[in-house]
């Protein structure tokens, strides 16, 4: 069973996509902060990281930055509400760029394919 | 004339001219023709003396037959000279006697008030066809009266030439042997001239107080022409404005007055003269749409002479602050064969338009249908006019070139504020919309997931789909504020607008076919390559293309059409639709203005953003009942 790392300040948006992904057949690891993901990552290294970007005490790309330093085979996806940052050049080291909406099949493909991508080059 | 009036006639006649002629000096002002009576009165005077001595030394000796003759002769001589002098002198003469009937009058009356027979015995009245007669205004019944001398002044037209003249009653008293009134002479002066003269210094007063409240250009150019070919004012009968374009260094024909054949100048002198236009009169009637488009208006509009061309005429004048009067233009130098045949006159004027001192243009008049010889006299007052009209002109373009600023300056500013508006707008709609958008996806997600259960109540179902539904709809409208509230950095690069515009409408075909459309494309073939940012364009064609659908729920046409125009490339995206009315005509480019159930309002304002941020502009006609035709201008380079 893979297993995903979601990182969402939400509480409730945490507690949907987790439903959802469970739903999916993932087992879901939560952080509510850029922090907190890191702190999970050194636990157990997730299969994927599901990244919001506006977050409070660290945000998603300086997470991201930090956990890719470390372990930069582990593939991101950023999920957020804005969609201005897929300019910035942060953002680009991601695997994909969601914006947010409350159908979550995009999300969902992605994931897959994501995690394809990853078994077929490893 | 009776012999026991020409007794006494003379003498006392020329007595009462001299009397007449002091009084007139300070009434008349043509000197010359005083003068001349003055002298004529002097010779016939002495003339007199002499042979009042010879007449005294024959009455001493016993009178003969043969001097009596001699003298009889010689008194006939005396009236013949006397006779020709009262015709000479170039002032209508004629004795009246109590009842107001003429005894006498001269040829030069009869010819200036037309008359074919002996006016004798008539009432006065009837010859000089005055309302006053009889009345305390009447000169002659004022003398009998027992006041002095009287005149009055009127408008008359002489039958010999056409001419109007301004003629000057002047009545003076004549008494017989006893001392006792008996007649009244009635002497009638030409003060046309004078007249002239005068009523040109107040129409120069008259000018000045109009233009200083006149500021508009137009309006004051065809004022100032008007006045130089008005009949009652200086009377020419073209007249042709030219105003130097500092920039081009070129004399530029502005405007032109003036009939463009005979019989009209005839007509609208006739018109003119029935009327007694004041200034102000012409200019609440003037007409500015009228004589736009005569001949010599529209050659006058075409006619530019390169300032440093030192052998046109009226480019010199220009150069040389001088008026230069053209008598025979066929021999004149100055003149160059072109200007002569564009004028087709001999005899013109040119006066340059001086305002603090710096020549600023030239006005042309002439007399090409009267052929009235252009007099030294009349171009001095015509350059007194033109100055004051060359002042008022540089005011009224003073004034519009501040205007002009000034609506510059409102545009420029407008502009800021649309912007300021639609950066502080986006911004704010941004943060708005990504805090909606959380919540709503968390609603929306969580009414999905429920979708997955069995419900026993169907209804439930249907409500569950309702939330999901309309959460997306929350959504695109979130989608549209956040992706158009803030267009990003330009990506320019060389495109095709047709391709643009044709990928536009590949992408809107199923819309279109469901919305019962029918596009018409026309677009230009060599449709230069601009740089644009195409994916901002496309977004610009969509809005709009967009909006022209949606005016017509009912179907119709929409056409597309891309030219170009003068270094640009104009895109009109035409539709029959609802027309857009006047009120909401005006806010269409408002950052959130909408009158549509479902919009937003950011796609025009965004879409003008992007066109201006091109170097472009928008422009929206809407005529009810006929549709809107959007027209786009991008610059070429």
């Amino acid at each position: 069973m893979k297993t995903i790392l979601l990182v969402e300040d939400d509480k409730n948006q945490r507690l949907l996509y987790e439903q959802e992904l469970r739903h999916e057949g993932y087992e879901v690891v939560t952080a509510s902060n850029g922090k907190e993901a890191l702190e999970r990552v050194q636990e157990r290294l997730p299969d994927i990281v599901i990244m919001d970007i506006n977050m409070p005490k660290m945000d998603g790309i300086e997470a991201m930055g930090r956990i890719l330093g470390k372990n930069k085979e582990i593939p991101v996806i950023i999920n957020t509400a804005y969609s201005n940052y897929k300019d910035s050049f942060m953002s680009w080291a991601a695997d994909a760029y969601i914006v947010k909406t409350s159908d979550l099949s995009e999300l969902k493909e992605k994931i897959k394919e994501v995690l394809a991508k990853k078994s077929k080059d490893s | 004339m009776s012999k026991r009036q020409t007794t006494y006639y003379p003498k006392e006649a020329i007595g009462k001219i001299r009397k007449v002629l002091n009084k007139s000096k300070g009434l008349v002002l043509d000197e010359n023709l005083l003068n001349t009576v003055e002298n004529i009165c002097q010779g016939v005077e002495s003339n007199l003396k002499e042979k009042k001595s010879g007449a005294a030394k024959l009455s001493k000796k016993s009178v003969t037959k043969d001097e009596s003759k001699t003298l009889e002769e010689q008194i006939q001589e005396e009236r013949k000279i006397f006779g020709n002098i009262m015709e000479v002198i170039g002032a209508g003469l004629c004795l009246l006697d109590k009842d107001s009937k003429v005894v006498w009058a001269n040829d030069t009356l009869k010819e200036w008030l037309d008359l074919k027979e002996s006016p004798i015995g008539i009432h006065c009245s009837s010859i000089y066809h005055c309302d006053v007669a009889g009345t305390d205004k009447c000169p002659a019944v004022r003398v009998f009266k027992g006041e002095e001398g009287h005149s009055l002044e009127s408008w008359v037209t002489t039958t010999k030439t056409k001419d109007r003249m301004y003629i000057q009653h002047i009545a003076m008293p004549m008494t017989n042997k006893e001392g006792v009134l008996e007649n009244i002479l009635l002497l009638t002066v030409d003060v046309t001239k004078s007249e002239k003269l005068v009523h040109r210094l107040l129409l120069l007063q008259q000018f000045g107080e109009i233009t200083q409240g006149t500021l508009h250009l137009d309006k004051l150019l065809h004022l100032i022409l008007t006045c130089i070919t008005a009949d009652y004012s200086f009377g020419f009968n073209r007249a042709m404005l030219f105003l130097i374009n500092e920039e081009l260094d070129v004399l530029n024909g502005k405007l032109a007055i003036g009939p463009s054949s005979l019989e009209e100048a005839t007509q609208i002198r006739t018109e003119m003269s029935s009327k007694h236009n004041s200034l102000k009169d012409i200019i609440n009637r003037l007409d500015y749409s009228h004589n736009i488009d005569t001949p010599l208006n529209t050659m006058t509009k075409l006619m530019v002479y390169q300032l440093s061309d030192t052998k046109e005429v009226v480019t010199m004048c220009a150069k040389e602050k001088k008026s230069i009067i053209v008598k025979d233009a066929a021999k004149d130098t100055r003149v160059t064969a072109e200007f002569r045949k564009a004028l087709g006159v001999d005899e013109f004027v040119c006066v340059p338009l001086i305002a603090k001192n710096e020549t600023i243009g030239v006005v042309v008049a002439d007399n090409v249908y009267t052929g009235e010889p252009i007099s030294e006299d009349r171009i001095n007052t015509l350059a007194m006019f033109v100055n004051q009209a060359a002042l008022a002109i540089e005011n009224a373009e003073t004034y519009k070139r501040l205007e002009d600023k000034i609506d510059q300056l409102t545009e420029t500013q407008e502009r800021l504020i649309r912007s300021e508006k639609l950066a502080a707008i986006g911004s704010m709609s941004s943060y708005v919309a990504h805090e909606i958008r959380n919540p709503l996806v968390t609603i929306g997600g969580f009414a999905k997931t429920l979708s997955r259960f069995t419900f026993t109540d169907s209804k439930i179902k249907t409500n569950i789909d309702i939330i999901v539904e309309e959460v997306k709809r929350l959504e695109k409208i979130l989608n549209n504020i956040t992706d158009f509230g803030k267009p990003s950095t330009l990506e320019k690069v060389d495109t095709q607008i047709c391709k643009i515009m044709e990928d536009t409408c590949i992408l809107m075909e199923n819309y279109f076919q469901e919305k019962h459309i029918k596009l018409h494309k026309k677009f230009e073939v060599d449709i230069p390559q601009i740089s644009v940012d195409p994916a901002q364009i496309k977004q610009v064609f969509l809005n709009i293309i967009m909006n022209a659908v949606e005016s017509m729920p009912d179907g119709g046409d929409l056409d597309v059409i891309i030219k170009s125009v003068y270094k640009s490339i104009e895109i009109d995206i035409i539709d029959t639709g609802k027309s857009i009315p006047q009120r909401v005509l005006q806010n269409i480019f408002d950052p959130f203005f909408t009158t549509k159930p479902s919009g937003t309002g950011v796609g025009l304002p965004v879409s003008l953003k992007i066109i201006e941020d091109h170097g472009g502009n928008i422009d929206v006609k809407s005529k009810h009942g006929k549709g809107t035709r959007m027209s786009l201008t991008l610059p070429i380079k």
